[in-house]
């Protein structure tokens, strides 16, 4: 179940709500540890035991470690392997095991069976919380959650369960022993969640139907190719921003206090840049317990190029057990120790929106290696956007068409895509507070009746039997 | 550890500090947004649960998702939750209007179109047409080639006649940024597979687009359909092609039967402002002496329509009350010898087959339906003649005529 949807909307968070305030305030946990397994259960009835059975481990580890980490740290090391290598050995199997077979297979000729595995949903993110939180005991920057039901519920939280953001440990073990929740706060939430569920559904869906026609035409033409993958790009940003923001309002509605996972990043004015402002959760995650762990920039040049090939090799792989998102990570790896070694200083010689226009290009073409799973089709992609490939012209009227039909949607892309419309908002708020709040009541709604028009629609399906 | 705080978390603590400041309004403000927001959820939420269910949205001529069953089976493989969703969808309260709301959006945002069908002038809505499937084309006329044949050898003539979709005929209402392209390229693969047919092969989309572009109403604003004279006008251009006269236009009385017909592509577009579209049947002399026999199920009437069908939205299936597998036509009292025209059709044959009707008696087959083999048609009924009558679109949709070659062999 997802948060832009009917079911959530108007059949599970109502339950939620109704159960988790009609809750006396030290049961809380319980009630949403209970409501998000029924969350998770609802898209994966079986999964959701595989899930309980990774909560179980994960605690006793929490509990081994935290047992030894003062009095024997080579014991508590021990049990922090076992840890690592079990939710590794999870994720790895239900994640990589096929994408392995084939590899192998591919290189070797072998025929191998295929294992029949569907993959859990959100069993990246939810592995990537839990192994955070025997780290952080280990390291002593958390204390052992001695409570099954404050754990369970720190890992299956159902509004950053299945997409992020990925919350780490440290960051929520004082709001999980207690929290404090009040109408401001949960009138906020009401104002990420809104503005989160707008970007998905009425920005982020408008920009994917366009790329996905683009991308599934038989013919195209160059104009076309550029608009498709400027959507696409448009699309991932929106669809994924968008979700992390309706997870940290709803969050906020139940007194948690996640950090942001997105600070616009089409704005940036180097790679390094944009990484720092795009799934902030996971480059932290990366950069915590996988570059700094391995010695960071601590070792000497050759071992920090090295420390860095290996998180975008991992950050690839993270993102799809598939050659694409590999080559998707080593690519940054490429350009980030470019733009470490003398890019940065070169770009930083340059005007500003040349410096922008690097980057924006670096990612739009990292993004059309992010979306080919299949290379070939990729390519031919690629060189419809030169003229070559699936297309037959510079422009021609589809093309135009999609073009003209785009530009309001465009604007308001792009617009939204700057901190300015914020900015804007929050500086009016500071001047008019009644007036701005009045105004953010007023967006609200309008934006939640709008959203469920576009909802209704999606499934607005006429059925034209008479058709032919 | 003293990590210093992103700037974006920092940015983000300063505005719910601001959103949470104590001010002579705030609390006021803020309980409106919360009533707001749990009230909308609240509403929807008991009207969807609590109002009766539909069983069939005629706006979308289908039957709408009832509740699914709960069994352990279908909650444990997933069935019953992805079931309820299609169920929520399609119960859900105020649905029309939410689905209006939504054109209109995308109205405003200047999309020039809604749900794949553009808003062409003179509130044409026509439904959007990319490049679409040129190998089913191909699969299809071959089909019809091996069929031709197969009746040549048993001295049967055939005839095809391949009309356009509204965007082919009705291009002069597009806007000149979408253009007729698509159609263009289509119809040039379509001339270039036809051209060794042994048979003649009619493009009706030439002539009815020259009509349209005259101004004459000869396809529905609001549906993809052909008006009853655009398909007289593809009647015409049919006996033309065959060598007889066809009836002069004079020869009819045009009666005006609906003028609210608000067809397919205003469904999808959901564009309610758009007015209905005005429907007629062409009259003749004695026409009630004729008998339609649904064969699906035994049923007949007298004539040619069915009229029930103009008191619901669906109002073009009162044209041989809509699509079936078998029906034929018969004149009740025939005053000569008639010749049996096997019709292998879609449902734009529907306008068409009263005007065929007095020249032959008719067989129409309709072979998304139909499971048989069509050459046992020819001899049961004693065929004299064939023609193909219908939409490019259901020759690049599917090849569901590949059921034609089936005892040609």
């Amino acid at each position: 179940m997802v948060f832009s949807s009917l079911e959530f909307l108007f059949l599970y968070f109502p339950i939620v709500l109704l159960a988790y305030f009609l809750t006396p305030l030290k049961w809380r946990n319980i009630t949403l540890f209970a409501v998000s397994l029924l969350f998770y259960g609802w898209g994966e009835p079986l999964y959701v035991f595989l899930m309980l059975a990774t909560i179980t481990a994960d605690y006793i580890f929490g509990l081994l470690v935290g047992k030894y980490r003062e009095s024997n740290r080579q014991k508590a090391k021990i049990w922090l392997i076992i840890a690592v290598i079990f939710n590794l050995g999870i994720l790895g199997f239900f994640k990589y095991a096929n994408f392995t077979l084939d590899t192998v297979a591919a290189l070797t000729g072998i025929k191998v069976p295929q294992i029949n595995v569907t993959l859990p949903i959100g069993i990246s993110f939810y592995t990537f919380q839990a192994l955070s939180y025997v780290i952080d005991v280990y390291r002593l920057d958390a204390n052992m959650q001695k409570s099954y039901t404050a754990f369970g519920t720190y890992v299956t939280l159902f509004p950053q369960l299945i997409a992020g953001p990925i919350v780490r440990y440290q960051d929520v073990d004082d709001q999980l022993r207690s929290r404090t929740h009040s109408r401001a706060l949960f009138a906020s939430g009401v104002r990420t969640f809104m503005a989160g569920m707008a970007k998905k559904i009425l920005l982020a869906n408008a920009a994917g139907e366009i790329w996905s026609r683009i991308s599934s035409a038989p013919e195209t033409t160059v104009a076309a190719a550029w608009l498709g993958i400027i959507m696409y790009t448009f699309q991932i940003y929106f669809d994924f921003s968008g979700y992390s923001d309706m997870a940290i309002g709803l969050g906020k509605m139940m007194g948690f206090s996640f950090r942001e996972n997105f600070y616009y990043p089409y704005i940036a004015d180097s790679v390094t840049d944009f990484w720092r402002r795009w799934h902030i959760s996971l480059s932290t995650w990366f950069r915590e317990y996988v570059y700094i762990p391995l010695g960071g920039n601590r070792r000497g040049k050759a071992r920090q190029v090295l420390n860095l090939l290996a998180v975008w090799a991992f950050t690839g792989l993270w993102h799809g057990a598939s050659w694409n998102f590999v080559l998707w990570g080593l690519y940054y790896f490429l350009l980030l120790v470019l733009e470490k070694n003398f890019l940065l200083k070169f770009l930083a010689k340059l005007p500003k929106f040349v410096s922008h226009i690097y980057t924006l290009a670096a990612v739009v073409f990292g993004w059309w290696l992010f979306v080919f799973e299949d290379f070939s089709a990729g390519l031919t992609y690629l060189a419809s956007m030169f003229g070559g490939g699936n297309s037959v012209g510079i422009i021609n009227a589809g093309g135009a068409w999609d073009i003209l039909t785009s530009l309001v949607l465009l604007v308001i892309l792009a617009v939204a895509s700057t901190p300015y419309p914020r900015k804007l908002f929050y500086h009016l708020w500071e001047k008019h507070d009644a007036p701005m709040r009045a105004m953010s009541a007023v967006l609200c709604m309008a934006g939640f009746v709008l959203c469920i028009a576009y909802l209704v629609n999606s499934s607005y399906n006429p059925f034209l039997y008479f058709r032919f | 550890m003293a990590e210093k705080i992103p700037a974006c978390d920092a940015e983000a603590a300063r505005l719910l500090s601001l959103q949470t400041r104590e001010t002579p309004h705030a609390r006021r403000w803020d309980t409106l947004l919360c009533v707001l927001f749990v009230g909308v959820i609240g509403i929807f939420t008991l009207l969807h649960w609590l109002l009766p269910d539909r069983d069939m949205s005629e706006t979308e001529n289908r039957t709408l998702t009832q509740f699914p069953p709960l069994s352990a089976k279908s909650l444990t493989n997933g069935s019953f939750t992805a079931d309820i969703a299609d169920y929520m969808a399609d119960q859900f309260p105020a649905r029309d209007f939410f689905i209006n709301l939504k054109a209109a959006s995308e109205t405003v945002l200047l999309r020039g179109g809604n749900n794949g069908v553009i808003f062409a002038a003179g509130d044409n809505l026509i439904t959007r047409t990319d490049l679409p499937n040129l190998e089913n084309m191909e699969s299809n006329l071959h089909s019809m080639q091996i069929f031709a044949d197969w009746c040549k050898g048993k001295n049967i003539p055939t005839t095809a006649a391949i009309t356009g979709r509204n965007a082919d005929v009705m291009d002069h209402t597009l806007p000149a940024a979408y253009g007729s392209y698509f159609s263009d390229r289509l119809w040039q693969s379509f001339a270039e597979m036809t051209a060794d047919a042994s048979y003649p092969v009619l493009n009706l989309r030439d002539p009815l687009r020259e009509k349209a572009a005259q101004g004459e109403y000869v396809y529905y604003r609001t549906d993809h359909h052909w008006t009853t004279l655009g398909a007289y006008y593809g009647y015409a251009a049919i006996m033309d092609s065959i060598g007889t006269e066809p009836y002069p236009l004079t020869d009819f009385e045009r009666r005006t039967v609906s003028l609210s017909f608000l067809g397919t592509t205003w469904s999808t577009a959901g564009a309610g402002w758009i007015n209905g579209d005005e429907m007629e049947y062409f009259r003749f002399a004695e026409d009630d002496q004729f008998t339609t026999t649904v064969k699906d199920d035994g049923t007949s009437f007298p004539g040619f329509y069915e009229e029930s069908y103009l008191a619901k939205k669906d109002k073009y299936s009162s044209f041989l009350s809509g699509n079936h597998a078998l029906v034929t036509v018969t004149q009740n009292n025939p005053t000569a010898d008639r010749e049996t025209l096997l019709l292998i059709k879609d449902s734009f044959a529907h306008a068409a087959a009263p005007f065929l009707a007095r020249h032959y008696d008719l067989v129409i087959v309709d072979l998304r339906y139909y499971k048989q083999r069509t050459t046992s048609l020819v001899d049961e009924y004693g065929v004299d003649r064939v023609l193909y009558l219908m939409n490019i679109d259901s020759l690049t949709g599917s090849t569901v005529l590949k059921m034609l070659e089936a005892g040609t062999t």
